[in-house]
């Protein structure tokens, strides 16, 4: 159980504190209409997203095994809401991914223009960090603000 | 609830500091090989610019945060635990300090060949690598304070 939660904890760290970054950096690019920065920065968002996929299946399993080790049960409304807001998470993440894929397919085939679907993909990345900060608080007090589900 | 609050501050905290420090590591590295070198000055920039507004902000939260937090549990200030998460975060940080001096240094070499459109010199490769190397090693170190962090003996408390 040590090593479960171990784990557990430093993949959600790491995830809210990539994700941010990675948006960060292209929001930067962005806002500076810096083509050549952004077609850098969103290749390299695109290679770290292999990684990020990953984390999100590991976040799955151990969350679902500590449920298991700590005897707690699904129909507790926190661990309901964790996976509820987990899923909101990947969602968030794959509508990014596309915009930044489609984006990036523009930018090497020398057609872009602007980046597109920006506000969605601003929205997006709010939502992750959200959702995130939401799973944090409750997992931390036991409790959820979602208790309507 | 008060606990509560600090605690859910210190984790997000911890994600600014890991989280960021990991997400620049490999963009730095992954940058540096594109041979690009106006990219490579702008990510200097970049970088340093973040280093210095999330890893050196949560850097100060997360002490701040943690003696809040043993305070009201009541904990020993002289058990291991709590004095190898000490040594732990102390090293972590004199690493830090030594990456943002070395990254500051690669930062302008960075510029002054950029200005004058030559090739990056050796010495900037040095740093470079000495710089990801102490990069990694500061992860590490705080991989393992977050073990220790994960897994603090309750039985500590009065």
């Amino acid at each position: 159980m040590i090593i479960t939660k171990f784990i557990h904890v430093l993949l959600g760290i790491t995830l809210l504190g990539s994700l941010t970054i990675f948006y960060i950096f292209i929001n930067s690019a962005i806002r500076q209409h810096d083509n050549v920065a952004l077609k850098y920065t969103t290749q390299f968002s695109l290679y770290m997203d292999l990684l990020i996929v990953l984390i999100f299946v590991v976040l799955f399993l151990t969350g679902t095994f500590l449920v298991y080790q700590k005897y707690f049960s699904f129909s507790i409304p926190w661990i309901r809401a964790a996976y509820f807001l987990l899923a909101l998470t990947v969602i968030c993440w794959m509508t990014s991914f596309i915009i930044r894929f489609n984006n990036y397919k523009k930018l090497c085939n020398n057609n872009f223009e602007q980046f597109q679907y920006k506000r969605l993909f601003h929205s997006c990345h709010w939502l992750i960090i959200l959702f995130i900060i939401f799973i944090v608080h409750d997992a931390v007090t036991k409790s959820t603000l979602f208790n309507v589900l | 609830m008060f606990y509560n609050w600090f605690k859910i501050i210190h984790v997000i905290s911890a994600a600014a500091l890991l989280g960021t420090g990991v997400g620049t590591t490999f963009y730095l590295f992954w940058g540096n090989f594109q041979k690009n070198l106006t990219y490579t000055v702008k990510i200097c920039f970049q970088v340093l610019r973040v280093d210095y507004l999330f890893t050196g902000v949560a850097g100060v939260v997360q002490p701040i945060t943690g003696f809040i937090m043993i305070y009201a549990k009541g904990y020993s200030l002289t058990t291991v635990w709590w004095i190898t998460t000490l040594l732990g975060y102390s090293l972590a940080g004199m690493c830090w300090f030594a990456t943002i001096y070395l990254q500051t240094q690669c930062r302008d070499l960075a510029i002054d060949v950029c200005d004058q459109k030559e090739k990056l010199p050796q010495r900037y490769y040095r740093y470079f690598t000495f710089r990801c190397v102490l990069n990694v090693l500061t992860i590490i170190i705080l991989m393992i304070v977050f073990y220790y962090m994960t897994n603090f003996p309750q039985q500590t408390a009065p």
